[in-house]
């Protein structure tokens, strides 16, 4: 079975000069089942829009190979599955939504009567059906991008690339791509999106793969990466006497005095249980405890971190 | 065909642009003006009015290709339209033939509208019409049409104001080739003679388009010559658009 994507040492070097060299991508391996949503993590210049690019024919890799349902991306034919919305899209202002989508139907092979037939359904679905005779230049922000969608589901593809589809929208426009991303799986669509708004991602990945400086970082399952485990623990209790907080202070803890509550802050889940056990035993009160889990974020931060140290490390021997 | 859908889409993008519908306004202006300096030439005025609405015709039609052809394909890069485009299942040279096209079509209407203009006036002002006022239209437009592709190729390669200049400056050379055989007729160097004539047959002969003074003085122009220029223009253009498609092909966006 072929995967919806397959990169092989996917590696891309741009000419900045004439005569210099700039490596945006190395050695990039993914897999991308079909119907999944997979997220493609990075910071600014990662090279994250790279891959994009080079998955949609945009940019020619230099180095290794890139399949789309195992078709080579170098192939046009490997496109007419793609529904691709590249960041910051810019449509030709005046044509209107109509004349636009019906555009980009008909180069996928839709005659007028097919395009203009998708072209009332997805002006629906993307709530512009009442500016479809509207030129585009007369468009706010959030209503480019929903055509933006809308010209990437013209042809039905099976694939959707989508290159920061959450940068720039407000939290109801961000809920409404979200929304619509989960409801592309629910029809069977595989979802491949870049993004650096973690939360998002992590509401709705089932895959990831972080990126920084042009390298993998780390790719897998979001619940395997995140393994669900307590980084921290907070509790927050009430009159408890100098026996009980003597006791506490020998455990590994920080202790703050705040507005008549004593906040403790521990490492681990066991820790957390045995203060709470110190602190009902001695006669307290436990108001509070809160476990703090790794989230995406926190994740993601602690690798791109690691992977600094160990470059920092590297150079400095 | 795809190339074709991509033809539609950029004329119909060019002919709902301010630029165009401003340059189209400042040719039939000048056409209808021409009058005016043409009282001036005693005797001589619906030969003023001929002389200067074909060089209006031919001058705006210059400004097109350059204001407007040589930011053909920048444009879409500038604009990023060209990743919507890139991304859907088409070949570069369809995307270059199909904006070549596009825009040879909206030469062909501009033309049009300032060739039926000066027509209507030159006979509303008490001349003769002959078609070889339309012959001569005619051949400015295949002139156009081959300085179109030209401004495309150089569009393929460099930024908007850097074509439009290289545009210009190949017109201007085009229509200047004659001097380049001279030289190397009066030069005894043979490498000079070589590099002269070698740039002679390389550069487009925009003289092959002009043909205005036959509008003048009513000389016809032959069967041969139109079939000589016209395909001169569609070769040339089609090898020059097979280059800005190569080129095209090896870029990353």
């Amino acid at each position: 079975m072929s995967f919806a994507i397959e990169t092989k040492g996917l590696g891309m070097v741009f000419r900045t000069d004439w005569a210099g060299k700039k490596r945006a991508l190395e050695n990039l391996n993914i897999q991308v089942q079909a119907n999944e949503i997979y997220g493609f993590l990075g910071h600014n210049g990662a090279g994250k829009t790279t891959t994009i690019k080079i998955l949609s024919g945009i940019c020619h890799a230099t180095e290794g190979s890139a399949n789309i349902f195992g078709v080579p991306v170098n192939k046009i034919h490997s496109r007419t599955k793609i529904g691709f919305l590249p960041e910051n899209l810019y449509f030709y202002e005046y044509l209107t939504a109509e004349e636009s989508l019906e555009f980009y139907g008909r180069l996928h092979g839709l005659s007028s009567r097919e395009a203009r037939s998708r072209i009332t359904e997805i002006l629906e679905d993307v709530g512009l059906r009442d500016v479809g005779k509207n030129q585009i230049r007369e468009f706010s922000k959030g209503m480019k991008q929903r055509l933006g969608v809308g010209q990437a589901m013209i042809h039905d593809p099976d694939l959707y690339i989508l290159d920061e589809p959450l940068s720039g929208l407000d939290p109801m426009g961000r809920r409404e791509i979200r929304d619509k991303i989960l409801f592309l799986k629910e029809k069977g669509k595989t979802v491949f999106f870049s993004s650096h708004v973690l939360a998002d991602v992590e509401m709705i990945c089932d895959e990831v793969t972080l990126l920084s400086k042009g390298q993998v970082v780390s790719s897998g399952k979001l619940e395997d990466l995140l393994l669900n485990k307590v980084t921290s623990a907070k509790l927050v209790a009430t009159s408890l006497s100098a026996q009980v907080i003597e006791t506490l202070t020998k455990m590994k803890v920080s202790i703050v005095e705040k507005s008549g509550e004593t906040n403790i802050h521990l490492e681990t889940e066991e820790d957390a249980n045995k203060a709470k056990e110190i602190i009902e035993s001695g006669g307290g009160k436990l108001r509070e405890l809160i476990l703090h889990r790794d989230n995406l974020e926190d994740y993601y931060i602690r690798q791109v971190k690691g992977e600094h140290h160990e470059s920092a490390n590297n150079s400095s021997k | 065909m795809k190339v074709l859908i991509i033809a539609q889409n950029s004329f119909r993008e060019a002919i709902r642009d301010r630029v165009l519908r401003v340059i189209l306004g400042v040719s039939l202006l000048v056409i209808v003006c021409s009058s005016i300096i043409g009282e001036i030439s005693l005797g001589e005025e619906l030969k003023m009015i001929l002389d200067l609405s074909l060089g209006a015709i031919d001058l705006f039609g210059v400004i097109l290709c350059t204001f407007i052809g040589a930011a053909l394909i920048q444009k879409e890069i500038e604009k990023k339209t060209i990743y919507t485009l890139l991304a859907r299942p088409i070949h570069r040279w369809e995307f270059i033939f199909g904006k070549y096209i596009g825009m040879v079509l909206t030469l062909a209407v501009s033309v049009f509208i300032m060739g039926t203009v000066l027509c209507v006036f030159y006979i509303l002002m008490g001349g003769t019409f002959n078609i070889n006022m339309i012959g001569a239209v005619f051949m400015l437009f295949m002139g156009l049409a081959l300085l179109n592709a030209i401004s495309i190729l150089f569009s393929c390669m460099a930024s908007s104001t850097v074509s439009s200049i290289a545009t210009i400056a190949v017109f201007l050379v085009g229509r200047s080739t004659h001097h380049l055989k001279s030289m190397a007729i009066v030069n005894d160097n043979p490498i000079f003679l070589k590099v002269t004539m070698f740039a002679y047959y390389l550069l487009p002969n925009f003289n092959n388009f002009n043909f205005k003074s036959n509008a003048f003085y009513s000389l016809s122009i032959s069967g041969e010559m139109y079939l000589y220029s016209t395909v001169y223009a569609l070769v040339y253009s089609f090898f020059v658009l097979l280059l800005a498609s190569f080129i095209f092909e090896k870029r990353n966006f």
